[in-house]
């Protein structure tokens, strides 16, 4: 079996991963930081350590701004519903993924402004459009650091740069990118990360979070929920400090213990290494399909615009069927379709009947490539 | 005699016991007596003789104490005063 279906969440794990989770079933298994015995201590530590590894990963000073989420979908939404107010401007671009593109919809409706910035056929922003799209309203700029569908990188770092010119929010949907390209908060000017822990950050599903920048002023972010937190239990107000204001019951800890190691296998192999393998075999790939009649690739070429997903289409056989066939007849799994990005399939060209993606990961081999070149070239036949 | 310190989180407690232990400050944790506070279940006791090298390091890492008890002989707790509280260096936010 070929595993490319990565960007949707990434397999198998490192063998640490299940290593983690089930030694903190088996020998710790409490309710972090709730009850003050050894093994509830135990639990706070494991969760004290996961944001330590993520605060290394991404270059944030103060650990306790990273919050605990369920994906990057829950952290979208608790920094968008959290911060932006009836009447504010918001810019995003037409890359952006349902779990960017729905909740701003829906503030769309309860009044607030909302720009979608076009982009190439390639998926790529021209940084410029966002200066020429700000109104004295503008509060928020959101993009997602790489489409899932095409792995087109866009240009986070020239629009941070715009965001802290006219002190706007800039909030970056890392869902692709986390532990597969270099990310510092305070470099590429980005003042909310939101992240999933279970693609490239090797955890599993249930985990993700939400990184607060150094300019956010936390009491203007309003929690998604309230609830218990361990902390303050006298009070029947939700506490305003960090971690706490943002992450009321219990959480998924077994989760974090599991994402804890897939941090700390990218920590120690290195987010550049994990991104040169990856690129190497993903520039492998674009090659053979593109020697390949009736193929036609979405996406950029260069690979300073991408990261190792692609997306393809084979003239005269629809996206299902070409990826029901890689499966059935040569044991490769992949994503047909929409890929949850409605506005990306548009700004493509392939809406509605999508795309076939082929996503990698830190597992894949150069074998594999090889043989799904193969698998491809059959089909097409 | 022993002295125990409260902070308004979890992570902080966490924070502090690494950073204590990772100098060999002896401390242990505990379960925040009831008679102190309900804040956030866990603090850190130590022996009075580290209290000023634990809250100098401490507050050169901007891990904030938010209060601080002598355990008496008689088992009941005893608020420090504010003087001893100015030994914080910075707080954390």
């Amino acid at each position: 079996m070929i595993y490319f279906d990565n960007p949707a969440t990434s397999w198998p794990k490192p063998p640490r991963v299940k290593e983690a989770m089930n030694r903190f079933m088996e020998e710790v298994g409490a309710n972090p930081g709730r009850s003050g015995h050894s093994l509830s201590i135990e639990a706070a530590r494991i969760i004290y350590e996961a944001r330590e590894a993520l605060s290394v990963l991404f270059h944030v000073k103060d650990s306790s701004r990273i919050i605990f989420t369920l994906n990057a979908t829950e952290s979208l939404n608790l920094a968008v519903k959290g911060l932006l107010k009836p009447l504010d401007h918001v810019i995003t671009s037409s890359m952006e993924h349902n779990s960017v593109m729905r909740p701003l919809r829906h503030l769309e409706k309860m009044g607030i402004e909302l720009s979608i910035l076009s982009c190439s056929k390639e998926g790529i922003l021209n940084p410029r459009e966002v200066e020429k799209n700000l109104r004295p309203n503008t509060k928020m700029i959101v993009l997602n650091h790489a489409s899932n569908v095409t792995g087109t990188l866009l240009p986070v770092r020239e629009v941070g740069k715009v965001a802290r010119k006219y002190r706007l929010l800039f909030l970056v949907d890392a869902a692709q990118t986390a532990g597969a390209y270099p990310i510092d908060l305070e470099q590429d000017g980005i003042d909310l990360l939101a992240f999933t822990g279970h693609k490239s950050l090797y955890g599993p599903q249930g985990t993700g979070g939400l990184a607060i920048g150094e300019n956010v002023n936390i009491q203007d972010l309003t929690p998604l929920k309230q609830g218990g937190t361990g902390s303050r239990s006298e009070f029947e107000e939700q506490p305003d400090f960090l971690p706490d204001r943002f992450e009321s019951g219990t959480p998924n800890s077994v989760g974090i213990a599991g994402l804890l190691a897939g941090v700390q296998f990218v920590l120690e192999k290195g987010v550049e290494q994990i991104r040169q393998n990856e690129i190497a075999l993903i520039n492998k790939l674009i090659m053979g399909l593109k020697k390949i009649p009736r193929i036609k690739l979405y996406g950029p070429e260069r690979q300073e615009d991408r990261i190792a997903t692609l997306s393809f289409n084979v003239n005269g056989i629809s996206p299902s069927e070409g990826a029901y066939r890689l499966e059935r007849e040569f044991g490769i799994l992949c994503r047909p379709g929409l890929h949850c990005a409605p506005a990306a399939h548009h700004t493509l060209g392939t809406f509605p009947e999508g795309t076939i993606r082929f996503g990698l990961g830190a597992f894949n081999t150069e074998e594999e490539v090889e043989t799904a070149l193969q698998a491809v070239s059959v089909i097409c036949k | 005699m022993k002295c125990v310190f409260i902070f308004e989180s979890i992570h902080r407690v966490m924070k502090a016991e690494k950073l204590l232990k990772g100098k060999g400050v002896k401390i242990s944790l505990i379960p925040v007596p009831r008679e102190i506070s309900s804040d956030c279940g866990v603090a850190i006791e130590l022996s009075e003789e580290l209290e000023k090298e634990a809250r100098l390091l401490l507050g050169k890492n901007k891990v904030c104490i938010l209060e601080c008890y002598d355990r008496c002989p008689d088992g009941s707790f005893e608020k420090k005063r504010e003087s001893l509280h100015e030994l914080d260096a910075t707080h954390e936010h």
